[in-house]
């Protein structure tokens, strides 16, 4: 949500919120299953019951956090929750949104770099400014990685799994058609935020207005 | 003494009631010439106390000068003090600095004198300095650049644990899924997670083997995880020790040249030691103060006093007490005029943040043991002894050697708040008390711990031997006096005449007074008046004007006294004669204003039990020493007369219209003049006044305030018009006091008045009636016809019709 704040204030924006509900969202599978907490603990996994309350909670708590963060930022505000693959989701809200910032709760307080993963010289400006202008929010570092397309991700994956980072930052364009199931590994080994940009909106903006004055009639 | 049968008085000569100064034998014209005392006329006693108590090393021979307001104890202490600092060093600077190990027990650093000034400024300075210098340094690549490399490092290895882990995970077909609550290890199946109800689809060994599975890394993931806190802990320290690395460079250099800027000294150096430590170990603070205060505008703030702000604070030097050498030369004098107990031992101070009272190092404030360390502190005794827990925290400091601060709230337990103690500063001091002769005798008996503290008593005498060697040296005073207040100077006549008042007011012409503030102030006065006439110089008629002028305001009441009489609404007879009536005399005093004034004693007596009745005492009016006076006649009677038959006496004295209090015994010979006459009842004169005490023995003993009782009686007799046959009855032992009034000197002289002194009651009888007294003779009764004789007739008379009485009594009553 810090994320999504910084990145509204600095335009004006719509701030839109999507609760994701996948169909596997942490239930128990069996009864000796456990829950690792991040202390090292372990629980009791919910039930089925206890895992819809968990979500309604949620739901709530996220929408209360996404009012505050638009509020405050001065940004018209919507919020939905869906039940689906996060996949085709991600894939949907990328297409109607400027930017897209799949969360992740954070593991530890201790920031990483902000990655700039570019893929196309052309783009390479909007997804970089994003992540300086993030890293220097968080007084942070960016590490640029490139890669010729979404396929030869892997390295990527990789590499991503081991180190730690604050957020990636992507044009959502290399995702079309079909990569999104891609998208979506990225999220679970990076274990961050990971922002999708869409690059043709994201391109810089006149900084004046022009004033073209109407013509005068003669005589 | 007796001629040709009849009593003769014998009055003094004028020469014998004033004896003047001659300014002829002076030696001088004017006060110009006369230079300055050498010391304190009179005080040799005092003056060589004191300065033994000042000059001794050793603790606990603090001084005590005792004496009375007025003889110039103040200026004699300032003097003595003033000479002494020199020869003492510059006593040491003191401060307190912040105990980083225990807040509230603050350090006492003992500093070179005069450095302490300069060590807080230095300070002051580091820490601005500090303030650009450690931040600049987080700020370089360097630091960026090794934060940046912990960081990763740090980082990289938790996820790299964690990416491992899901890497295991997910090679044994197990999906690490994050919710709300933490991690859950889901089983899959084609890579895709098993729903729980598909789960239960599955048979018995399959589901088995998955719970083993994943049980086992769930255990290791929580290993992996309970990790996190472990590098985090290190992560911590390592970040701490760049810091302090960091820190380290700024703060060694800027701490040299604090060191290079301040003397050697171990106290200092130490101190310096523990900056250095507490700085590097608190950097944070000089990020986040820089952060705040540099503001974001287009000037950021390039000049920030880092020093005065509230975090900083633990840094600051809190100076108690600082010597300037170049403008303080030895011993410090404190003359401390409000001795409480925080004036006194300093105080700390609080302030109160959000309702609580608050304190540290930097709000102890000295006080005047503070200031006086090292040297000199001068009190009034009764101001110190007024004031609240003061004393006690004197004497305190003064066993203890040392200077403990603490509040009237914390002595009397009022409130509990965060409090401090600091390191008590030791104190090297001599206390000079300045109080009376009554404070001093209390103290002495009911202050076990005054003796011991204050072993020298420096005692002032009021007055001194009237020689010309003393007349000189009190001259000499007064032309000091006269140049200290900026006076004209005073002529030789003046000065004699000042002098005259010196022997005046010491009460004894064989004594020169050494109220010197007396004589100041007639001194300015005569000035005043000198100046109104056009004078350049102060002459004889501008002291006697400042005499005059004196005496009237302050004698509404003896003129109210002497009207009443005057008018007769108080009796007082100055001419005729009276049986068992004499003229008493009495002095009274309102601050320096005395004054005489004459009341009427009357005796009557009648057969009794031997009863004397001092009405005075009956009705409580009378004080104990008149009480005993009375006794004394009544002693005085009973050995003298009639030893062959009881006492069968009745009888009374007062004192007619007296009101108010009657003590002291300067009238019980005037007592028993009246009741010799009521026996005798030979009648008095009312010419004459009385005054002189009795003993047992009929002698007649010296009193106080000769003076001014000869002039209470002849001020009324002026006033009726002098006959010639009216005058005082003095002790003959009162002769040497005598110092009248020009007036009274030459009414004396021009025989209109007398001043007639005895030695006996027989004397003193003889001239007030004018019949012998008597003498026993062989035969052992006095003379027939004798006043004594007729006494002692009386008094058989009253003893025989008493027991005549007695003997009707009991035949009376054998009768019935």
């Amino acid at each position: 949500m810090r994320l999504a704040t910084l990145i509204a204030g600095r335009n004006p924006a719509v701030l839109g919120g999507l609760l994701v509900l996948q169909d596997h969202q942490g239930a128990r599978q069996f009864a000796s299953q456990r829950i690792v907490a991040v202390s090292g603990q372990l629980l009791l996994a919910p039930d089925a019951e206890q895992q819809k309350r968990l979500v309604v909670s949620e739901a709530k708590a996220f929408q209360r956090m996404l009012a505050r963060s638009a509020t405050s930022v001065g940004a018209i505000w919507s919020a939905d929750v869906r039940r689906g693959s996060l996949e085709s989701q991600i894939a949907a809200e990328a297409d109607a949104w400027d930017i897209t910032i799949i969360g992740h709760r954070p593991l530890h307080r201790r920031r990483g770099a902000v990655v700039a993963l570019s893929f196309a010289p052309e783009v390479e400006t909007s997804v970089s400014r994003v992540a300086e202008h993030v890293a220097e929010q968080f007084d942070t570092v960016v590490e640029k990685s490139k890669i010729p397309g979404l396929d030869d991700i892997g390295g990527f994956l990789e590499y991503i799994n081991r180190i730690n980072a604050l957020a990636v930052v992507l044009d959502a364009e290399v995702a079309r058609p079909g990569g999104f199931h891609r998208i979506a590994e990225l999220l679970a080994v990076a274990r961050c935020p990971v922002i999708l940009l869409r690059s043709r909106s994201v391109l810089p903006r006149l900084q004046h207005l022009v004033h073209i004055p109407s013509a005068k009639p003669e005589g | 003494m007796v001629q040709d049968g009849k009593p003769v008085a014998k009055s003094l000569k004028p020469d014998a009631l004033r004896r003047t100064f001659d300014p002829s034998r002076l030696g001088f014209a004017t006060t110009d010439e006369v230079s300055e005392p050498d010391g304190f006329p009179g005080q040799a006693r005092a003056i060589d106390a004191m300065t033994l108590s000042v000059r001794m090393g050793l603790r606990d021979f603090n001084v005590y000068v005792l004496g009375t307001e007025g003889f110039g104890r103040h200026r004699a202490v300032r003097r003595i003090l003033e000479a002494e600092k020199t020869s003492r060093p510059s006593p040491p600077d003191w401060v307190y600095v912040n105990n980083f190990e225990f807040p509230h027990r603050p350090r006492a650093l003992k500093l070179p004198s005069g450095s302490a000034v300069v060590l807080r400024r230095v300070m002051q300075d580091m820490i601005d300095d500090l303030g650009n210098d450690i931040p600049a340094l987080f700020e370089s690549e360097e630091y960026q650049t090794q934060r940046g490399v912990l960081e990763q490092e740090f980082g990289g290895r938790h996820e790299a644990e964690l990416g491992a882990f899901a890497d295991k995970a997910r090679a044994e077909d197990v999906a690490l899924i994050r919710t709300p609550l933490g991690f859950v290890l889901a089983a899959m199946i084609d890579g895709e997670v098993v729903q729980p109800a598909s789960f239960d689809d599955l048979d018995e060994e399959t589901r088995k083997k998955i719970e083993q599975k994943i049980a086992k890394l769930q255990e290791e993931l929580a290993v992996v995880l309970r990790n996190a806190p472990k590098l985090e802990k290190e992560h911590r320290h390592r970040l701490a020790q760049l810091h302090a690395e960091m820190a380290e460079r700024a703060v060694s250099e800027r701490l040299a040249e604090v060191a290079q800027s301040v003397p050697s000294d171990p106290a200092i150096s130490a101190f310096l030691e523990a900056v250095r430590r507490d700085i590097i170990e608190n950097a944070e603070l000089f990020l986040a103060a820089a952060g705040r205060e540099r503001g974001d505008g287009p000037f950021p703030g390039a000049i920030v006093k880092y020093h005065l702000l509230p975090e900083f604070e633990r840094y600051q030097v809190n100076v108690m007490i600082s010597h300037d050498p170049a403008r303080e030369t030895g011993a410090p004098i404190v003359e401390e005029d409000l001795p409480s107990m925080s004036h006194l031992v300093g105080r700390i101070e609080h302030v109160s943040e959000q309702g609580a009272l608050r304190t540290n190092f930097t709000l102890i404030k000295p006080g005047s043991l503070h200031r006086a360390n090292g040297g000199f502190l001068v009190i009034d005794a009764r101001h110190i002894l007024m004031e609240p827990f003061a004393w006690d925290a004197l004497k305190r400091c003064l066993k203890s050697q040392e200077i403990s601060i603490t509040s009237m709230a914390d002595r009397v337990s009022l409130i509990s708040t965060v409090s401090l103690e600091p390191e008590p500063i030791p104190l090297d001091l001599r206390v000079v008390l300045v109080g009376d002769r009554r404070l001093h005798a209390l103290l002495s008996i009911l202050d076990p711990e005054f003796q011991e503290l204050f072993k020298i008593q420096a005692d002032f005498e009021t007055d001194m031997p009237r020689t010309d060697g003393n007349a000189a040296e009190l001259t000499a005073q007064i032309a000091l006096l006269a140049r200290q207040n900026d006076l004209r100077p005073i002529n030789a006549a003046a000065v004699a005449r000042l002098l005259d008042e010196a022997v005046r007011h010491a009460g004894d012409a064989e004594k020169l007074s050494l109220e010197t503030s007396l004589l100041s102030d007639l001194a300015c006065e005569a000035n005043h008046y000198a100046g109104e006439a056009g004078r350049s110089t102060v002459l004889l008629e501008d002291v006697e004007q400042a005499i005059d002028m004196n005496d009237k305001r302050s004698a509404r009441i003896r003129e109210r006294m002497q009207e009443a009489i005057l008018r007769e609404t108080i009796l007082i007879e100055t001419a005729g004669r009276a049986v068992g009536q004499v003229n008493g005399l009495s002095v009274y005093s309102l601050g320096r204003a005395r004054f005489g004034r004459p009341s009427r004693i009357t005796a009557r007596a009648r057969m009794g039990a031997g009863k004397l009745i001092d009405i005075e005492r009956e009705v409580e009016l009378g004080g104990p020493l008149h009480s005993k006076g009375v006794l004394i006649l009544s002693g005085y009677l009973s050995a003298t007369y009639a030893l062959d038959v009881p006492i069968s006496l009745h009888a009374s004295i007062v004192f007619e219209q007296s009101y108010g209090g009657v003590d002291g015994d300067s009238a019980s010979s005037a007592e028993l003049y009246a009741l010799l006459s009521a026996l005798s009842g030979v009648p008095i004169s009312q010419t004459l006044a009385v005054t002189g005490s009795v003993n047992q023995r009929g002698e007649v003993q010296a009193i106080g305030g000769v003076n001014e009782k000869i002039e209470g009686f002849f001020d009324i007799c002026n006033e009726r018009g002098l006959t010639g046959d009216q005058g005082v009855l003095i002790p003959a032992s009162n002769v040497e006091h005598l110092m009248l009034r020009p007036d009274v000197v030459e009414a004396v002289r021009a025989k209109k008045f007398s001043v007639i002194p005895v030695a006996t009651i027989d004397d003193g009888i003889e001239v007030l009636t004018g019949k012998s007294a008597g003498r026993r003779g062989k035969d052992g009764e006095f003379a027939k016809g004798s006043l004594n004789g007729l006494v002692e007739v009386t008094l058989r008379d009253f003893a025989e019709t008493r027991r005549a009485f007695g003997v009707r009594d009991t035949s009376e009553e054998k009768r019935s």
